[in-house]
């Protein structure tokens, strides 16, 4: 690393006296300010994190719900199709929101941020994979889409909270506890009232801290106009 | 006995500067930023951010680094002594401010009171 050579200080006297110093005030409000656009704009946005997860949690699960009932208002291939659809939208938007935070960057605060981020994808395919290797062995379908529900919201709880450590985070400590205590309490019950609870209770869950994230941010904007 | 105003640096003590260090400070120890992204983030033209980064770099609170052949990238990072050095800059701006501080204004022949410009969004 260079640092750069050859630049004349010109008279500092000078740089105060143009610069038009206000208050210490008006000084502590406009660093402040400065870090929290920078935050801000070099983190990934939580409104679209929980916002993009949350509809696809509420929606995906909804439809799968409804696609699984005795009398279904869906075919449930239909409902899976769509589910999987969300996924695959809902990976690319975040993609896009991880890469808008993160251009530019280089360090360490980048790297940890892309490890973290393949890290749920990699470990949501794997889960799935098992419980279709399951269902392959011959577990019975009703099992397999308790598994197939249940095993990504326990493991969307652990790497919540393993980012809450990384990132020093309570939000997503407390979210992650939740998801691991929802994981688990709704593989005590059937499809499709398992997804029903993933919907309301998981997805609805992020879609009210998206929310929260959403009002924190406006507050704050409204506290500096 | 009057007391004595805390000393604020005066390399950071331009608000084009201070913006600067604020921003390279926010990112994380050892984190660079391209002069492109750090102008975006500031929202200044590339000739007043060159100005302010060469004051910066000569005195030792932030390193740049070009990377790359033809179309070479400029990496800007804030040093350790630039860090401290702000972290002293805010210190002394909340002296000022605490009860004990004995001017409620930083003293500048050119004070006009005029409010600092932001940007945030």
């Amino acid at each position: 690393m260079s640092q750069s050579q050859g630049v004349a200080m010109t008279d500092r006297s000078q740089d105060v006296v143009s610069s038009d110093p206000p208050s210490p005030e008006l000084l502590l409000a406009l660093v402040e300010g400065q870090q929290r656009r920078t935050e801000h704009l070099t983190t990934p946005d939580p409104r679209v994190m929980y916002g993009t997860w949350g509809v696809v949690w509420f929606a995906g699960h909804l439809l799968l719900f409804l696609g699984g009932l005795a009398d279904p208002l869906l075919p449930l291939s239909a409902a899976l199709a769509v589910f999987f659809g969300m996924l695959v939208v809902g990976n690319a938007v975040v993609g896009v929101e991880l890469v808008r935070a993160f251009h530019g960057l280089r360090g360490d605060s980048r790297r940890f941020g892309i490890l973290y981020g393949l890290t749920w994808p990699i470990g949501m395919t794997a889960v799935s994979l098992v419980v279709v290797a399951a269902g392959a062995h011959g577990l019975p379908d009703p099992l397999a889409g308790m598994l197939f529900a249940t095993l990504p919201a326990v493991l969307t709880g652990v790497l919540l909270m393993a980012g809450a450590a990384l990132w020093d985070s309570r939000v997503d400590f407390g979210l992650g506890c939740w998801f691991a205590v929802l994981g688990t309490a709704s593989a005590f019950t059937s499809p499709p009232t398992t997804n029903l609870l993933l919907s309301l209770l998981g997805g609805g869950v992020l879609l009210v801290a998206a929310l929260v994230a959403a009002l924190r941010r406006s507050g704050r904007a409204r506290g500096e106009g | 006995m009057i007391p004595t105003p805390p000393e604020l640096d005066p390399v950071i003590h331009a608000q084009a500067r201070l913006r600067v260090m604020a921003t390279l400070s926010t990112l994380g120890p050892g984190d660079q930023i391209t002069f492109s992204r750090l102008q975006e983030l500031l929202d200044m033209t590339p000739g007043n951010l060159i100005t302010h980064l060469r004051k910066l770099t000569a005195a030792g609170y932030v390193n740049t680094e070009k990377r790359g052949g033809r179309t070479s990238t400029t990496f800007v990072e804030i040093t350790p002594r630039g860090r401290s050095a702000f972290d002293h800059y805010l210190a002394a701006l909340h002296d000022l401010l605490t009860p004990s501080g004995h001017v409620d204004r930083v003293s500048s022949p050119a004070h006009d009171g005029r409010a600092p410009h932001t940007k945030e969004p």
